[in-house]
């Protein structure tokens, strides 16, 4: 009678949660697309470049805000029953949710090679602009891989609090911690004296290191010394996916752990 | 909390079992508890008396609990929450590929057959069902399973009284001898005709266990007997 989830079934339950978000999706991406296209028609106007890019910055602001609220409303009073009666244990409901959220936003980010491609620097040029197109999207999957996985991880954990209020200062607060952590972390070379690198937050437009991932969060590190040339990936670009591919591993064995170990209510 | 749940083939049986809710016990089971098996059974209380936890329960959806349930697995019970929860995007067809893909116990055929049966749109999505015919799509979606147990959480408080009787007779046809029926419900003078056995609920006590036939020969109907123990 009981059916392990085979991949055609995950295919079906992730198109029916995927058109759940469809109306959303679509507006952020005509939200990306106008924001992008903006960006290219008025290049020699950076006022409207400036402003197109902090309207690109707050969507997917929005997007990150919304989809993690999602995978912790779940547990917390949504009373999903059409994935609470999934078959196999109730842990697959929150899987499926942070698999159709990857999906979207895998998508979004593979949408935005070309436009990350024709911003880059007029240094770089062929493979150049290919390698540095392939790290920084790379870069974010893992940041957004990360990130979904300490959001699984915290909600379901989250449940074992009656009291909602209670569960949403768990999850965000164990969340801040860790994202803190890892951008300490991350930062650590700036932090032991090289002074030549230099950080921000936010997204690099005009290429003079690499756009960094602490999971979801867009730092900007560079290398005063080598901008402009691939050189300038340094030493971060490499911390930065060591944290992520450290929390991958950190959390997906806390997962396992926990959704095996931890009975829960999956009802408030 | 010393908890266990026991897979059985369809029996149902509660031993020492509690439910708390932070310090406030929501369902208290005593440890002689209570055990059934092939019977229809009807599942009586006021709001709040505890019976959507016991439910929920069964269903998998409550983990945490003291005492043993014996109950087939989660996936071997067919269940209707008392709320819809077919997303209302998607039309009966969609829902009859999903229930097939989820389940090997599912009969397509036969759940066809049963939206005909109760001239239910196929190609409208559920949006635009009224809320009687959502509870029909469910309950149907749900009987067309071939499960040892059957949960439902009071699936019939919307349906008019022509469409509950061919319901009704639905339930009858389509669980086997073998089957147990779960189904807690507020209007019990309309179905007490479908119920060979009856558990009352009041503050998370059980406060009655019985066979139809004894209740009957305390009141005549089942409301009246059911008035008379929340009277006590």
């Amino acid at each position: 009678m009981t059916k392990r989830p085979t991949m055609r079934m995950l295919l079906n339950e992730t198109k029916i949660q995927a058109r759940k978000y469809l109306h959303f999706s679509a507006a952020l991406l005509a939200m990306l697309l106008l924001c992008d296209a903006v960006s290219v028609i008025f290049r020699s106007t950076p006022a409207v470049v400036s402003i197109a890019g902090m309207i690109r910055i707050i969507a997917w602001c929005f997007t990150i805000c919304y989809f993690a609220f999602e995978l912790f409303r779940y547990g917390n009073g949504a009373n999903d029953y059409l994935l609470l009666t999934l078959p196999s244990r109730k842990t697959n409901g929150l899987t499926l949710k942070a698999v159709t959220f990857f999906c979207i936003l895998l998508v979004f980010t593979l949408l935005e090679c070309p436009f990350t491609a024709y911003t880059l620097s007029t240094h770089l040029t062929g493979a150049d602009v290919a390698k540095v197109i392939a790290y920084d999207r790379a870069s974010r999957l893992l940041g957004i891989i990360a990130f979904l996985l300490i959001f699984m991880v915290v909600s379901y954990l989250s449940f074992l609090f009656r009291n909602v209020v209670v569960s949403a200062i768990f999850t965000f607060g164990i969340y801040l911690s860790v994202t803190i952590a890892e951008g300490c972390m991350v930062l650590l070379p700036r932090l032991l004296h090289q002074t030549a690198l230099t950080w921000a937050i936010g997204y690099n437009s005009d290429f003079a290191g690499a756009s960094q991932f602490i999971n979801i969060f867009p730092i900007m590190v560079w290398n005063n010394q080598k901008t402009g040339s691939l050189q300038a990936l340094g030493t971060i670009s490499g911390t930065a996916i060591i944290a992520n591919l450290l929390l991958i591993a950190v959390f997906y064995f806390i997962w396992k752990l926990v959704s095996s170990h931890i009975p829960m209510n999956y009802i408030k | 909390m010393n908890m266990k749940r026991v897979a059985t083939q369809g029996k149902v049986y509660f031993t020492d079992f509690s439910v708390k809710y932070g310090k406030r016990t929501v369902l208290d089971v005593p440890a002689d508890g209570f055990e059934l098996s092939g019977q229809t059974i009807g599942l009586f209380g006021p709001n709040g008396a505890g019976k959507t936890t016991m439910i929920r329960t069964l269903a998998g959806l409550i983990n945490r609990f003291g005492g043993t349930v014996g109950a087939p697995s989660p996936d071997a019970i067919s269940y209707v929450p008392d709320e819809p929860y077919l997303y209302p995007f998607l039309d009966i067809k969609q829902c009859v590929n999903l229930f097939a893909n989820r389940y090997p116990d599912f009969n397509q055929e036969k759940s066809l057959s049963l939206v005909r049966e109760l001239n239910l749109p196929l190609d409208r999505p559920l949006s635009s069902f009224s809320k009687g015919q959502t509870e029909q799509a469910h309950l149907i979606l749900s009987l067309s399973r071939g499960c040892p147990l059957y949960v439902l959480d009071e699936p019939l408080a919307s349906v008019d009284p022509f469409t509950r009787d061919k319901l009704l007779s639905i339930i009858q046809k389509s669980t086997s001898k073998n089957s147990t029926v779960l189904m807690s419900t507020h209007i019990i003078a309309e179905i007490e005709g479908i119920f060979s056995h009856v558990i009352m609920i009041n503050n998370g006590r059980i406060i009655a266990n019985d066979s139809v036939e004894q209740f009957k020969k305390e009141s005549d109907t089942l409301e009246r007997a059911f008035k008379d123990r929340m009277a006590r």
